[in-house]
């Protein structure tokens, strides 16, 4: 499913995207727009992780990622009232998050004096692949949580850091054959696992 | 050879030239082709998820809970602030020019002064003589121009606190029927149209209350007179006077109250409304407690915790249902 949608505060420049969109976020939208602070909690424990992971690719420290985040939501629940949603709630949620990390950086730059790198790519767009590549790591990063530990080991070794067959077999005191067979059978797993996530990419 | 450990040799460029024939051969296939990519993409993306962690929303919504809340107590307070301060400059400002008049014995005119709180804000008002007068939300305060020069006169309509100064010249509150007289003091009046009843407060000094009909009646420190304006009746309590002086710091005293007294207060000083279903409630549940700095949502989620109520928002209104 493929929407082209609007989110937009009527004070607040809009933000466009197209992207696939639960159909219920656009019921959690209507509800807090009543001001249901249940459906906030929802829509925020909902995005809360893959937007601070999100945030995380701009700012160093969870703790801004953290602050981020809360603000955007502050800012949903205080202009809730204004809330006209035409949009995907999504792209909505990416943008403001990327944006509000670039001005941090941006803040921060000034600092470091690397003001004209940022002031470049200030964007108040985030374009649908960038969410739909996040989307896949926010997957990819829960379904390597899930592996057994052995082969999550093994996988982890091999890709986080980047160490070659040889060395992982030494340092984790196993066979060449044995992580050819746990890192063959984490391509499988991840696979199967994302598939269930993201059934559409498969 | 399971083809996902091939695809690991191909991925991670250790293929053995007899493992790169192989997989010549099965990639040659088209699901086989379209698998490789997207196995590719796990594999290309892992590293970049390296810093991710499983992070926790229950607890970050809890602190930014609380963060909402702190904001509209801070809203509300810095309006308060901001229009007392406003009340006080022109009331200054007033007093400046009164005594100009005077000074210059000009003007005989007589303009009546109109200090009035809206619904949620409250002020503090500088009489002419020095006195200060706290009115609370949704009440007014009136004066005399030459308020001062023979007698000191206001007429109150809601609630206020006043302070007097002492002086030779009576300090007299005129509140519907009923006028309070006063000799250099602290005390409270409550006289909502809305209220059945007006209670006078005394704090600390000395405090007469008179109705047309009845003779002056004088009020002790630390003692809560109640006139009943349908029956014209003056009945005295002893309490303490901190609990009627209270809504100054944005507190709230209740002694077995029925809640819809309660209401009352949060309706005037949160600007909202407040109903019951049934609406026999209001005046059948009895509370007994002090709010201190809480927030509207926390008040109406103690007393209905307390008494196994449900409280419906809607915008402005507040439904309590049994």
């Amino acid at each position: 499913m493929v929407v082209s949608f609007y989110i937009i505060f009527s004070d607040m420049k809009e933000t466009q995207a197209n992207s696939t969109d639960q159909p219920n976020n656009l019921q959690l939208v209507e509800q807090i727009r009543k001001g249901d602070y249940k459906a906030f909690k929802a829509l925020f424990e909902n995005y809360y992780t893959i937007l601070c992971n999100f945030s995380l690719r701009y700012v160093d420290e969870h703790v801004q990622a953290d602050d981020i985040v809360q603000e955007v939501f502050i800012r949903i629940w205080e202009n809730r009232k204004r809330l006209v949603i035409t949009g995907s709630v999504k792209s909505y949620l990416f943008a403001a998050v990327k944006n509000q990390s670039l001005n941090r950086l941006k803040a921060e730059s000034v600092r470091l004096e690397h003001t004209r790198y940022f002031s470049g790519r200030q964007n108040k767009l985030v374009d649908p692949l960038e969410i739909e590549h996040e989307e896949f790591r926010d997957y990819l990063f829960q379904c390597i949580e899930k592996l057994p530990p052995r082969c999550k080991e093994v996988f982890l070794e091999s890709r986080f850091n980047g160490s070659k067959q040889e060395m992982i077999a030494d340092s984790l005191n196993i066979t060449l054959k044995t992580v050819k067979a746990q890192i063959g059978k984490a391509l499988k797993l991840l696979k199967t696992c994302i598939q269930t996530y993201y059934p559409e990419y498969f | 050879m399971e083809k996902f450990e091939l695809i690991y040799s191909i991925l991670s460029r250790t293929a053995s030239s007899e493992e790169e024939n192989e997989f010549r051969e099965w990639v040659e296939d088209e699901e086989n082709q379209k698998l490789f990519i997207k196995l590719q993409r796990i594999w290309r993306e892992s590293p970049n998820v390296k810093k991710y962690r499983k992070h926790d929303a229950v607890s970050s919504f809890y602190r930014m809970d609380k963060k909402i809340k702190s904001k509209r107590i801070l809203k509300r307070k810095l309006l308060v602030t901001a229009i007392s301060g406003i009340a006080a400059g022109i009331i200054i400002i007033f007093g400046l020019f009164m005594i100009t008049n005077l000074q210059n014995l000009s003007s005989p005119a007589h303009e009546l002064v109109h200090i009035q709180t809206e619904l949620g804000n409250r002020s503090l008002v500088w009489l002419p003589d020095g006195s200060k007068v706290w009115l609370n939300a949704k009440s007014e305060l009136k004066y005399d121009s030459n308020f001062n020069t023979a007698k000191r006169e206001v007429i109150l309509q809601g609630e206020g606190f006043f302070e007097v100064e002492k002086s030779e010249k009576p300090f007299v509150v005129h509140v519907n029927d009923l006028n309070v007289k006063v000799y250099g003091t602290a005390f409270n009046v409550s006289a909502y149209a809305d209220e059945p009843v007006i209670q006078t407060c005394l704090e600390s000094g000395k405090v007469s209350i008179q109705s047309h009909q009845s003779k002056e009646y004088f009020i002790n420190p630390g003692e809560l007179a109640i006139y009943n304006k349908s029956t014209a009746r003056i009945e005295t309590k002893k309490v303490d006077p901190v609990e009627y002086s209270g809504w100054r710091e944005n507190k709230i005293y209740l002694h077995n109250e029925p809640i819809e007294v309660l209401a009352r207060k949060l309706e005037r000083q949160y600007n909202i409304t407040i109903g019951f279903t049934p609406a026999t409630i209001g005046s059948e549940i009895h509370y007994t407690g002090v709010f201190g700095n809480e927030s509207l949502e926390e008040i109406l989620q103690a007393i209905s915790t307390a008494s196994n109520l449900t409280v419906r928002e809607e915008g402005n209104h507040y439904q309590i249902i049994q």
